[in-house]
């Protein structure tokens, strides 16, 4: 039978389809103040957008965390910059570190101190968070606030850390462990700089694989070993 | 619009309303609330109707642009009435299946246009003006759908 579409065809067809009769009394009861429809629609899709950011939140998160080893939101929060160390357990940090601190830096301070230096005759103090300020003014008169990004707490905390797993290392005979000799808490910079004895990529993604891969890890090429000339 | 005139031009065309939607949007659910979003509109739009006629293709209006918000949307719901429809021998010709069928399979914004002519019976510039596009464009989808209809057919 040859089918072909027509007017009469296109009518008689929908002419079956109606509308629920719950459609027409709901309709029907439907007033000037009602927005019980609109709101249905806008939570369904609120619901919708919500599962979708969710999915997009995790799935970036993953697709981050198998590039770089770790998740953007610890990125950008800078959630997990010193593995296996955590970072709110300062006080405990701090008894047993206490001593490696500028002494006239009070105990409850050192969370905000970033570490000081010299520019030219101003001593510039470093802080996490500047609305602090005014509890660092004992450390001296001609003084210039900055903002820093790391504790000097937990820059050395990430010291203390990585040498222990590198004398862990070299314990085992580790060779790449001896060719990382020396650490140091960069205060300008603030950050931590790494001398690598004749360095080379692999030695530094070994590091950044096996020790730690943080952002305030600054490696730097060392041609001669302590001592040599 | 006075409460017992909004209820008769409901039951007048609240049908006309949801088959336009379901045309365009070919799922219930989104079809029910185009319908009911479209009526909602008549009890607080200050225009002023001539005529039955004209409160008719204004509603249809509404309801056809409430579909174009859903097509971007991608939680429209994949389920569709037809499908429903289809399940229910009883009321549908062979014929009749098959047109529902050919429909489905169009991209909404062919089966829009179908709809508008086939069945509301609009002129191809009245149906450009409901959807807000040229003339020119409403006959060539007219044209792109009975082509795609032919083309299936002689496929099948």
């Amino acid at each position: 039978m040859k089918r072909e579409l027509t007017k009469e065809l296109y009518q008689s067809t929908f002419d079956k389809i109606h509308a629920p009769k719950e459609l027409l009394i709901k309709v029907e009861g439907m007033n000037k103040e009602d927005r019980r429809i609109k709101n249905k629609i806008i939570l369904r899709r609120t619901a919708w957008a919500a599962a979708a950011a969710f999915i997009l939140f995790v799935l970036s998160n993953a697709v981050v965390l198998a590039a770089t080893g770790e998740p953007w939101i610890g990125i950008v929060f800078d959630w997990n910059n010193n593995p296996g160390q955590p970072m709110e357990n300062v006080s405990e940090f701090f008894r047993e570190n206490g001593k490696l601190f500028d002494e006239d830096v009070a105990s409850a301070q050192r969370r905000y101190y970033g570490g000081t230096y010299l520019d030219g005759n101003v001593q510039v103090i470093l802080l996490t968070d500047m609305s602090r300020s005014d509890e660092f003014t004992q450390l001296g008169k001609n003084v210039r606030y900055e903002k820093c990004r790391y504790s000097y707490d937990e820059l050395s905390r990430a010291i203390k850390s990585i040498n222990g797993r590198l004398a862990e290392l070299r314990s085992e005979g580790n060779a790449f462990a001896d060719d990382v000799i020396g650490m140091a808490l960069d205060e300008r910079n603030n950050r931590v700089d790494v001398d690598i004895y004749l360095m080379t990529d692999e030695k530094v993604e070994w590091f950044k694989k096996n020790i730690c891969n943080a952002r305030y890890l600054m490696f730097v090429n060392a041609d001669a070993l302590p001592g040599e000339d | 619009m006075e409460r017992r005139e909004y209820q008769r031009i409901a039951e007048k065309y609240l049908d006309d309303v949801y088959r336009a939607a379901l045309s365009c949007c070919r799922n219930r659910t989104d079809a029910e609330d185009a319908a009911q979003n479209s009526f909602l509109k008549l009890l607080t739009t200050d225009t002023s109707f001539a005529d039955d006629a004209h409160i008719r293709r204004w509603l249809i209006r509404v309801a056809v642009n409430e579909c174009k918000n859903a097509f971007g949307s991608f939680w429209r719901k994949k389920v569709g009435f037809f499908d429903e429809l289809e399940r229910e021998p009883s009321v549908l010709e062979d014929d009749e299946r098959w047109l529902l069928e050919e429909i489905r399979r169009l991209p909404p914004k062919y089966s829009a246009v179908l709809h508008l002519y086939y069945y509301e019976g609009y002129s191809c510039s009245e149906i450009a003006e409901i959807l807000h596009i040229s003339e020119s464009n409403v006959q060539t989808r007219l044209q792109r759908a009975r082509n795609k209809l032919k083309t299936n057919l002689e496929e099948a």
